[in-house]
């Protein structure tokens, strides 16, 4: 047998053997599962790490030292990575400031610009939808698109109108503030509807995986005692 | 005595996990991200990956207060800014807590409505299942008793052995249960705009799931990028997570055995993982090599690869297809990217986070929206790959019946039984 | 000094930032990209600095030999044989192979068990208290039937009423708490960007 098979057979038996040590969580936290556990988060941890380095900060640290008149702006950062790692240490801990600011304020520039022309002008302008009968080709079915798009449009303002909270109104502004109120308890209806079905899709979602999981133990990881001829 | 913070159960002082529910008890050493799923450090107060805030644990001793998921209870339903003082915050959850219907901190803010606890644990609960990425270090125990009101163990168990008997249903009945004799339009559309593209054209392939939902995700991304490779078209993959890359190599290792004289650097590449979330995607909009200056594979510039000559940011590609189980990092792309470039985006997403994606393809910011686990079977592939964990109808049909006896069992078992 | 600096810097950066997003990039003209992929490079350097603080406690759990000192001395090893492999062996078969036969599975396993935890969440939310009780059973329990294939054997209608739902209430529920939130989002980074909000990551 092939060098590759053999690290493949016993891939799939310590695969199948890791699958059986987190299902066995079902039957409560027992000292194989935690096992599996602290593999995982030291894989991943390891894994993540090696990739940043490998993408993000070698190739740039490679850079620096290869042609460092050219690479000056890797040196601010790695600058800007000590004071990072400096937080701890109080004559520059003020300093460490710096760096922070820099993430958070990309961060909320471009949340900022990316919700508001990504998010927020195109779904409001998905909202604002013709209700004439004619824009959608009159007659039976025109009526029947446009009051779809209504029934959209209503239903998207009673969510928003679900966020609102108030007090009791009193005085003229009453009648507005129930209105409101009501068209909450529509919205929250239609949440409700929009969480049904994403419980439906979590269900599937994880029932989708869970079959593949026993696919995987009962075709590959039994199927392998069949290759090894037993 | 200690209170956990997950459940509220009191332990000895000796116990290091939970008797109840496992979590640990001591100091917490690092948290997960509830956005990304990176670790950090246990005094960070954001995130190190995503700067998502990293909800603080609740004190321990106010075991009530921190029964229910710390991040809901704490926020408030208002105008949909529901954690004020940070401002990543609310972007990492496309549900944020304020869409949960009952207004948890003040139950009489609707003076109609007052909620009781357990209607609360299970708004938190299902708050929980639509929001939270899939758990990276631990899974906690969705239906620890969080509120007065539990399941009885025996109903429990009778669920729990009925969905692995549903799981294991297609190997019983050999999966007799017929495929949908008429695609979704959707993923007709998909099917469409690839039968469109040229051979040569390049497509960006974005690998934003996690290895956890491969079995959902996998099979769909198969087919529909053999479809592409067989159509000659050129596959380039990217990650905005770390996984992803070993993701991108595992399929598209596998898509290349199945189109013919299908090779890495000529037809197919793997750029790397992009770092930064929002800043990475931003950053490769107007400059690819200035974030990701070599590819996975061979560690060299990736200019110098055949199957990248004339790419200079995303907009040079001819589609993106963006294979997603997250609606945080598929916002990203939609908002970073979409917005940037001119070509159309597909999402191939999981069943759990398609609702959220519809109204982007309502809106057309999407061109297409697949779900994983229809996709599979409907996407149509002639000599598709054999896959064994092909999603079975059986299997779904079980699981129907499964949650119908959770329903009727639901609103049957007497009231008493359900009190601690 | 220490209160102001961090503000200011992210003042500034985050109005270069977006003037760069908005502008035609023309103004300023490297600098935002600059800025960005600094940021981009200090998110990664944070991302190896919290591994490696996760390997700096479990290390000292288990040297300490603290309960537990088994499973965090398993974590430590698996962490930095991952990332010995991945910083020396990039790309390669053994990665790969640690990346498909232990990774994947594991992960795979962890998803995998929500599907228990979901149903006994579902029997939970499905006690008919309220109306909204009652709504969210029906959707659910019609969307799982809508997925099935002998569903469309039963009544060509429900396909159809499945498309419907997902266009119409679905749309509007998930478009309605998207812009509630995206609103949020706005008035919050522009408090950031303005200096009225400290983050408490800056504290």
């Amino acid at each position: 047998m092939p060098l590759a098979n053999i690290g493949n057979l016993i891939g799939i038996w310590i695969a199948g053997l890791l699958t059986l040590a987190v299902l066995s969580y079902i039957l409560g936290d027992n000292p194989v599962y935690r096992l599996a556990q602290h593999l995982f988060v030291g894989i991943a941890a390891g894994y993540a790490a090696a990739l940043a380095w490998n993408h993000v900060l070698a190739p740039r640290l490679t850079r620096l030292v290869q042609a460092p008149a050219e690479a000056w702006p890797v040196a601010l950062f790695a600058l800007l990575g000590l004071l990072l790692l400096a937080r701890g240490w109080r004559p520059l801990a003020a300093l460490s400031g710096i760096p922070l600011g820099l993430l958070m304020g990309t961060g909320a520039a471009l949340a900022l610009g990316g919700i508001l022309t990504g998010t927020l002008v195109p779904q409001l302008a998905a909202s604002f939808v013709p209700l004439a009968p004619a824009a959608y080709g009159g007659g039976v079915m025109g009526w029947a698109l446009a009051l779809d798009a209504a029934f959209l449009l209503l239903c998207t303002l009673a969510v928003l109108a679900a966020f609102q909270y108030h007090r009791a109104a009193r005085g003229s502004l009453r009648l507005w503030y129930r209105g409101v109120q009501a068209m909450g308890r529509l919205g929250r209806l239609v949440m409700m509807v929009a969480f049904g079905a994403i419980l439906a899709g979590a269900a599937l979602s994880f029932f989708t995986i869970l079959q593949s999981r026993l696919a995987f133990l009962v075709y590959e990881w039994l199927g392998s005692l069949a290759e090894l001829g037993l | 005595m200690i209170a956990c913070q997950e459940c509220g159960h009191n332990n000895p002082e000796s116990a290091q996990r939970c008797e109840s529910c496992g979590a640990p008890l001591g100091p917490a050493l690092y948290r997960e991200c509830p956005a990304c799923g990176a670790l950090n450090a246990a005094e960070r107060s954001t995130c190190s990956r995503c700067l998502a805030p990293l909800t603080a644990p609740p004190s321990g001793a106010d075991a009530s207060e921190s029964a229910s998921d710390s991040s809901f209870t704490q926020d408030e339903p208002t105008a949909g800014a529901p954690q004020e003082d940070d401002p990543l915050a609310d972007l990492e959850g496309l549900l944020p807590p304020a869409a949960v219907p009952d207004p948890v901190s003040q139950p009489s803010r609707f003076a109609s409505h007052e909620s009781s606890e357990a209607e609360r644990d299970d708004a938190a609960l299902l708050h929980r299942i639509a929001t939270e990425p899939a758990p990276l270090g631990q899974v906690r125990r969705e239906d620890a008793p969080t509120g007065r009101e539990r399941m009885p163990d025996g109903i429990r168990w009778l669920l729990y052995l009925l969905v692995l008997l549903a799981a294991l249903a297609p190997l019983i009945t050999g999966n007799r249960g017929q495929q949908w004799e008429s695609p979704r339009p959707q993923t007709l559309l998909l099917a469409e705009a690839v039968a469109d593209i040229a051979p040569g054209e390049r497509v960006l392939v974005a690998f934003d799931y996690a290895p956890g939902y491969g079995g959902e995700l996998d099979p769909l991304a198969e087919r529909v990028l053999t479809d592409l490779a067989r159509r000659g078209a050129v596959l380039v993959a990217i990650s905005t997570r770390p996984e992803g890359v070993g993701l991108a190599r595992q399929v598209l290792g596998r898509v290349a055995t199945f189109a013919p004289d299908y090779r890495y650097g000529a037809n197919y590449v793997i750029l790397g993982y992009l770092p930064g979330a929002e800043r990475g995607l931003r950053l490769a909009t107007q400059d690819l090599a200035a974030i990701l200056p070599h590819d996975d594979v061979l560690q060299m510039p990736w200019e110098q690869l055949p199957a990248m000559q004339g790419i200079g940011t995303l907009n040079d590609f001819e589609a993106t297809l963006l294979l997603t189980d997250d609606g945080n990092s598929a916002r990203r792309w939609i908002e970073q990217v979409g917005t940037q470039v001119d070509t159309p985006t597909y999402a191939l997403a999981t069943a759990r986070i398609e609702p959220l994606l519809i109204p982007y393809q309502q809106s057309g910011q999407l061109a297409a929206l697949v779900g994983g686990v229809y996709g599979a079977l409907e996407y149509p592939l002639e000599d598709a790959p054999e896959r064994h964990d092909l999603h079975s109808t059986d299997g779904y049909l079980a699981l129907l019946g499964v949650f119908f006896l959770a329903a009727v069992l639901a609103n049957v078992v007497p009231w008493r039984m359900h009190q601690n | 000094m220490r209160r102001v600096l961090p503000i200011a810097v992210t003042c500034l950066t985050g109005l270069v930032v977006l003037l760069g997003f908005f502008g035609n990039g023309d103004i300023l003209g490297g600098w935002p990209n600059l800025l960005v992929e600094g940021a981009a490079f200090l998110a990664a350097l944070a991302l190896l600095m919290g591994v490696a603080h996760l390997a700096l406690a479990h290390g000292r759990r288990a040297v300490r030999g603290e309960p537990q000192a088994g499973y965090s001395l398993v974590l430590v090893i698996a962490m930095l044989a991952t990332f010995g492999l991945g910083v020396v062996l990039p790309g390669s078969a053994e990665l790969a192979w640690v990346f498909d036969h232990l990774y994947t599975p594991l992960q795979a396993t962890m998803t995998a068990l929500l599907a228990f935890f979901v149903v006994s969440a579902a029997y939970r939310a499905f006690r008919l208290r309220h109306a909204e009780a009652v709504v969210l059973l029906i959707t659910s329990l019609f969307m799982l039937l809508g997925q099935l294939a002998v569903s469309e054997r039963l009544s060509p209608i429900i396909p159809a009423l499945r498309e419907w739902t997902l266009a119409i209430p679905v749309t509007a529920g998930v478009r309605g708490i998207l812009l509630g939130t995206a609103l949020g989002t706005l008035a919050a980074t522009l408090r950031i960007l303005t200096g009225i909000d400290r983050p408490q990551a800056l504290e």
